[in-house]
């Protein structure tokens, strides 16, 4: 047995590699087609086409991104810490596959549970290894041996700290209701209404600290192109800028995930339960669109209305919801 | 900077106050607080509804290599040196009336006499070396008003990118080549 | 100047004038610009031809012309009157009524007073409606200028200058009425030496140069101010430069040179910077061309390897060139065999006695001399400014003009006395005239008479005299005494030199017998012949030439001819490709005066600065830096990298020159005679200079003497446009010689003498004396350089075939 504690529903070893082969495989096709996605989107927000020139529609402009970003030369400062600089963009994008492992596609079926693994503790995982990430960032960023990219990286750390609260409080709510961690357990726990529903403000705040977490405007802080010249990124170059890039998305993905799984209503919708691994992935794609959307929309903030928000509005807010929640979970 | 003559101002007292216009100034809501906070929602919420409508009424772009915007007839593109239609001979004389005028130096113009038998312009000089350098040139059209004989006129072309500058010195036979109509014209009222 | 202040008012304002100033002029003191077309004070007297110029005096009823109004006391003008602007615009009006608008055709377009005066003073537009008079459109007035009849104004500038200035008298206005046009008599070709200046002064586009016609426009061109270094006048000119280029040549006025003239050898002669024969970098023998490191090493090894038997000849060269060159030479290779003269020249004790500052007179003195001589030289070839400043003494200002030449000269029709003397006689004749100024009663009476009792006398004496050796000197500077020149006002002595800087290069140190600033005497010094014997006696081993040619501009060209064989090793600084650079064993390429960077010396002592106008050719270097550099690898430090440098260093050892900066040079230069430094040039030592003419011997045959043709050497052969100038040798004799040999004009002679001969065309000419024959030297085929073999010659002459055999 994994040493994860206590786990829900566990197959043989095979078909747990299996699943992790398939989610893996599926998420890196999503990947891809996410970036031009945000591309085409932005475009049109815009009243533009949007990349268009490579292949049908555009759609082929991934591979070119990625065989331009291939064909670069991995270049690193005189001054950077070489073996951290190296590891930087790698510590993101394995906090990025680890947190896949949690979000549920589906139900058990016929044996198998369409899902990674249920983890009773899955909301505590999903905040320990997302956290991961940062340690990529500020490594990378201080490795880099440049004045833009330790700012970049300090800014990543503080950030972190701001929203990580916020978040894991605006999680609380769902967790009190639902009465378990895990992400399976809170899934079947809205069976009759969605908890975006009863946790609307959870669910907001869970969204703005999301769009803090994956460094998404309009709190890209950190990689702040006008003033701090990508920020933590500014020294990578190639297939390693390539990959701070690529957990982006990843981050975007996983969030998304989450937050449908837990507020959505996860895997549920009408039709058969095959089905599910669509509507989840439905879900998980509306969701991604508000980060677009949003990003479209929102001008970066400032510094210091960043704190503001995190710690002066979020904060209170999220105590107040989990207060609120508590009452209601203990009166009803 | 002394203030013992008394006619110093002193923007404390009474009667400087009195004698200024106070305007006061317009403020918007306090930005702070809760109920900053929930109009900056507000807010922005109507910035999610600006930015859909927007996607919802499509792209504007005109898809330019296939799509091109017509151009005004009096659009200043690529030069055109002309010939008089009935004789074949070159306009330009070779003034260099052209080189003067111009703002950004681009052309130069190199003149030489007829050889009696063998004429290339109506005068007695004609333009041996015609070159506009188009890198250089800013498309005033100061040219074309300089020319006592209407011989360079500006086009309406504007696709002249290349891969080298030295191709974009165009020569007096490339000036006088009928260029490849490739820009539409705007109709009449459009 | 002694003539009366006055003052006037021009437009209400006060403006203080010379009286018998002409009004035009003074009204400019005042910045008032009275527009004009045919006045030009160059061309003399005004004539108020044009009418454009009328202007409203008080008391006077009718407008008058300011280009012939004098200025009196109190005058009162007015240039903007209602009266007056009809006047001009009418003026204006009629003169376009036959000039044709062609002005984006015409050449003259951007740089013509007509169009500047109708813009600036002309109604703006006309109301004339006829057709406009027609002629041929340009025709060939000469093979250099064209004239296009139907811009004409009739200003009668150009035919002015024909008639008035270089009185050649060719240009005429032909016809009546509004078929009048300027032309020559019977369509014949205007060719005059000066003929080029009729272009510069035409105010409109009928006169342009075929050089020139469609080059360029104003706007295209830069023009650089310099001085042309063609010839001994040292003219200031003006290049006119397109991308680098010269493009034409045309004057920059100052009346202290060249009286804002230029001769059409300095106009024209600019082809020759890009003809194919100019050597564009360092060559080895045979032609190899090679780097400048590479040759300038060859050149030192050449150089050194003669272990001080090394001699150095100057020509055509700058102050700071032959400067430097003597300097290298004398301090670098430890020789004093530094020449600059062609052929035998005065010791230095000679020409420190001509070079004192009273002994001098200042070109612009020769307008207002009393009586001129010529002697030795016949400046229309030597120095052909001079003849046009000789002339215009003479017409306007009465000067008498007295000629003493072995051969006939141009100026001869407007001399009060002649005398010939036989070839190598200067120095007898200039005695014996000193003496008869003194009262003697000789051969040279008649011009005595004219030149006794003169305040102002300007001798005008040729170089050349001075092969006859010091006792040609010692007769100048006694005639000098006997006419009372030294220290008389406006009086004195000027040379006419055979090259151009000779007077720069002599205080610059390139003579045998004197280094920088004609300072102490030198001893074991060679001068020009002894550095040929040197060479064939094998005394000699190794020859830097600076830009001479003996070849070709040298006497007994055999001689050197057997000298350059003879010598071991040659550097060569040239221009162009000729037998000189051909022998040589190293060449450097010479920058022309467009090119170069420098000073020069006039012969009246003024500096003038040659300023780089045009990109030099190839990889064609500064002269200063290439001697420099050859003197660096010779481990002689000059401390000298440029001309800057170079002409501290030269003032710095030349004392006369060491008040003179490069300030004070500046656009008209300046005379080292009128600086403070002058006092510090040597004064002659006590000893006598040796007297003795070098002529003695008779010969049998006819004496021969020689002169340079303004035309012969490479500024014909090298310039396309002057190629129909190029001279033909011929053999000049009298009528009476030519009867007795049974000579035709025409007929090709042999002239031999002592084994060597030259071919040549007969002609006969009334003014020679009996006795004496003449050939050119330089000239392309049968130079008479071939026949100069020393001392006086007397030639064979043989008729090879006549016109009517």
């Amino acid at each position: 047995m994994l040493p994860l504690g206590e786990v829900g529903f566990a197959e043989a070893t095979w078909i747990m590699v299996v699943k992790s082969l398939v989610i893996f495989a599926i998420i890196f096709g999503i990947l891809p087609i996410l970036t031009v996605v945000e591309r085409k989107l932005i475009g049109r927000f815009q009243h533009r086409y949007g990349p268009n020139r490579v292949g049908p529609f555009g759609i082929l402009q991934p591979l070119a991104d990625v065989g331009k970003l291939i064909s670069k030369e991995s270049f690193r400062p005189a001054n950077a810490i070489s073996t951290l600089f190296v590891l930087g963009p790698l510590l993101p994008v394995l906090s990025g596959v680890l947190a896949l492992a949690i979000i549920p596609w589906g139900d058990v079926q016929n044996g198998v549970g369409f899902y990674g693994i249920d983890v009773p503790i899955g909301i505590l995982y999903f905040f320990a290894v997302g956290s991961i990430a940062f340690y990529g960032l500020v490594l990378g960023g201080w490795s880099s041996g440049s004045k833009y990219s330790l700012l970049g990286a300090m800014r990543s750390a503080a950030q972190l700290i701001s929203y990580e609260v916020s978040m894991g409080l605006a999680l609380l709510g769902v967790v009190m209701m639902a009465g378990s961690l895990s992400l399976v357990d809170a899934v079947h726990a809205q069976g009759q209404v969605w908890y975006i529903v009863p946790q609307f403000v959870g669910f907001l705040i869970f969204m703005l600290a999301g769009f803090a977490e994956t460094n998404r405007t309009p709190f890209d802080m950190p990689e702040a192109d006008a003033e701090l010249v990508q920020g933590f990124m500014t020294e990578y170059g190639g297939m390693r800028f390539g990959s701070f890039l690529l957990v982006e998305y990843m981050e975007i993905l996983v969030v998304s995930g989450i937050a449908a799984a837990l507020f959505l209503g996860g895997w549920m919708g009408p039709g058969p339960s095959f089905l599910d691994p669509i509507w989840m992935l439905v879900k998980m794609f509306a969701l991604v669109f508000v980060f677009i959307w949003v990003r479209a929309t929102l001008p970066r903030l400032r510094y210091d209305q960043l704190m503001g928000l995190g710690w002066k509005v979020l904060l209170p807010l999220a105590t107040l919801n989990v207060l609120v929640t508590a009452i209601l979970v203990v009166v009803t | 900077m002394s203030d013992g003559d008394g006619n110093g101002f002193d923007p404390k007292s009474a009667s400087y106050l009195d004698s200024i216009e106070v305007i006061e100034v317009q403020r918007g809501p306090n930005p702070g607080g809760v109920g900053g906070a929930y109009r900056a929602f507000g807010e922005t919420l109507r910035g999610l509804k600006t930015t859909m409508a927007r996607l919802i009424e499509g792209p504007l772009t005109i898809e330019y290599p296939e799509e091109k915007t017509p151009v005004y007839p009096r659009f200043r593109g690529r030069h055109k040196l002309h010939k008089f239609e009935d004789s074949g001979l070159e306009k330009c004389v070779g003034c260099s009336l052209c080189a003067a005028a111009c703002p950004a130096d681009c052309i130069r113009v190199v003149a030489a006499e007829n050889i009696p038998g063998d004429r290339v312009s109506a005068g007695e000089r004609y333009a041996a070396v015609y070159e506009i350098n188009l890198s250089r040139c800013i498309f005033c059209g100061y040219c074309e008003i300089a020319c006592p004989f209407d011989a360079i006129t500006m086009g309406h072309d504007y696709e002249m990118a290349d891969y080298d500058r030295g191709d974009l010195i165009f020569t007096k036979e490339m000036l006088l080549a009928e260029p490849i109509e490739r820009t539409p014209l705007k109709s009449e009222g459009e | 100047m002694s003539a009366k202040e006055v003052t006037i008012v021009v437009d209400g304002r006060e403006v203080s004038a010379v009286e018998g100033e002409m009004l035009h002029d003074a009204a400019r003191k005042g910045d008032v610009e009275i527009p004009v077309f045919c006045y030009e004070p160059k061309l003399g007297e005004p004539v108020g031809a044009c009418r454009m110029c009328l202007v409203e005096i008080e008391g006077i009823p009718k407008l008058q012309t300011s280009c012939s109004t004098p200025v009196r006391d109190g005058m009162v003008v007015h240039t903007r009157t209602e009266q007056v602007k009809h006047a001009q615009n009418a003026v204006v009006e009629f003169l376009l009524v036959n000039h044709p608008l062609d002005c984006p055709v015409c050449d003259k377009g951007g740089e013509c007073p007509l169009q500047d005066i109708t813009m600036g003073w002309g109604p703006g537009k006309s109301r004339v409606i006829d057709e406009k008079r027609h002629f041929q459109k340009p025709i060939e007035l000469s093979p250099l200028v064209a004239i296009d009849r139907e811009r004409c104004i009739l200003c009668y500038r150009c035919v002015r200058f024909s008639q008035e200035v270089s009185e050649d008298s060719q240009l005429q206005l032909l016809d009546r009425g509004d078929r009048t046009f300027v032309g020559t008599f019977d369509d014949r070709p205007y060719v005059a030496p000066f003929h080029g200046n009729i272009t510069d002064i035409c105010p409109v586009g009928a006169l342009t140069s075929y050089t020139y016609r469609f080059r360029a426009r104003p706007w295209d061109i830069e023009q650089a101010g310099s001085v042309c270094t063609l010839c001994p006048s040292q003219c200031n000119v003006s290049f006119t430069v397109r991308d680098e280029k010269v493009k034409r040549v045309i004057t920059r006025d100052n009346h202290d040179v060249d009286d804002g003239w230029l001769c059409d050898r300095g106009r024209y002669g600019f082809e020759m910077f890009e003809a194919e024969e100019r050597i564009a970098g360092p060559r080895l023998k045979g032609g190899a061309e090679v780097e400048w490191d590479e040759a300038i090493a060859a050149a030192a090894a050449g150089l050194r390897a003669a272990g001080g038997e090394v001699a150095a000849i100057v020509g055509d060269a700058s102050n700071e060139e032959g400067y430097l060159v003597g300097r290298l030479l004398r301090e670098g290779l430890g020789s004093n065999d530094v020449d600059s003269r062609q052929s035998r020249g005065f010791s230095r004790a000679a020409v420190v006695r001509l070079a004192q500052p009273d002994l001098t007179i200042k070109v612009r003195e020769i307008d207002d001399a009393d009586v001129i001589l010529v002697a030795g030289t016949d400046p229309l070839h030597s120095s052909p400014i001079l003849d046009l400043r000789v002339r215009k003494a003479i017409r306007r200002n009465g000067a008498r003009l007295v000629v003493a030449t072995e051969r006939p000269t141009a100026l001869d029709g407007g001399a009060e006395a002649i005398a010939r003397y036989a070839p190598g006689g200067a120095t007898h004749f200039l005695s014996e005239l000193a003496a008869a100024v003194g009262g003697a009663e000789n051969v040279a009476s008649p011009l005595a008479e004219s030149l006794r009792g003169a305040e102002k006398v300007v001798v005008i004496w040729g170089e050349r005299i001075a092969r006859e050796g010091d006792g040609a000197a010692t007769a100048l500077l006694d005639l000098a005494d006997a006419c009372g020149v030294a220290g008389a006002e406006g009086a004195g002595l000027l040379e006419v030199p055979d090259v151009t800087n000779a007077r720069g290069l002599r205080e610059a140190g390139c003579l045998p017998d004197a280094g920088p600033g004609l300072g102490a005497e030198l001893a074991g010094g060679r001068s020009t012949e002894q550095i040929r014997a040197g060479l064939i006696s094998g005394e000699i081993k190794s020859l830097l030439l600076f830009g001479a040619d003996p070849l070709r501009d040298f006497p007994d060209t055999p001689a050197w001819e057997e000298a350059l064989t003879a010598a071991d090793h040659i550097v060569c600084f040239s221009m162009h490709e000729n037998a000189t650079t051909a022998k040589a064993d190293v060449v450097f390429p010479l920058e022309t005066h467009a090119e170069k960077d420098g000073t020069v010396t006039h012969p009246d002592g003024r500096l003038q600065r040659v300023r780089p106008s045009a990109s030099r050719p190839g990889i064609v270097q500064s002269n200063i830096v290439i001697l420099s550099l050859l003197a660096e690898t010779l481990d002689l430090s000059t401390g000298i990298d440029s001309q800057p440098t170079a002409f501290a260093a030269l003032t710095e050892a030349v004392p006369f020159y060491s008040s003179i900066t490069e300030e004070k040079i500046g656009g008209q230069g300046i005379r080292w005679q009128e600086t403070e430094a002058a006092s510090t040039i040597p004064t002659p030592d006590g000893g006598a200079l040796s007297s003795e003419p070098t002529t003695s011997a008779t010969g049998e045959g006819l004496a021969l003497g020689t002169y340079r043709d303004l035309w012969a050497g490479p500024i014909t052969e090298l310039n396309p446009p002057l190629q129909f100038l190029t001279p033909q040798q011929r053999l000049e004799i009298s009528p009476a010689d030519a009867a007795r040999l049974d000579l035709k004009q025409g007929d090709v002679v042999r002239v031999g003498q002592n084994g060597s001969s030259v071919e040549a065309h007969v002609l006969i000419k009334e003014r020679m004396s009996e006795g004496t024959v003449f050939l050119a030297e330089g000239v392309q085929g049968g130079n008479a350089n071939a026949l100069l073999n020393g001392g006086p010659v007397w030639v064979e002459i043989q008729k090879l075939s006549g016109v009517d055999a």
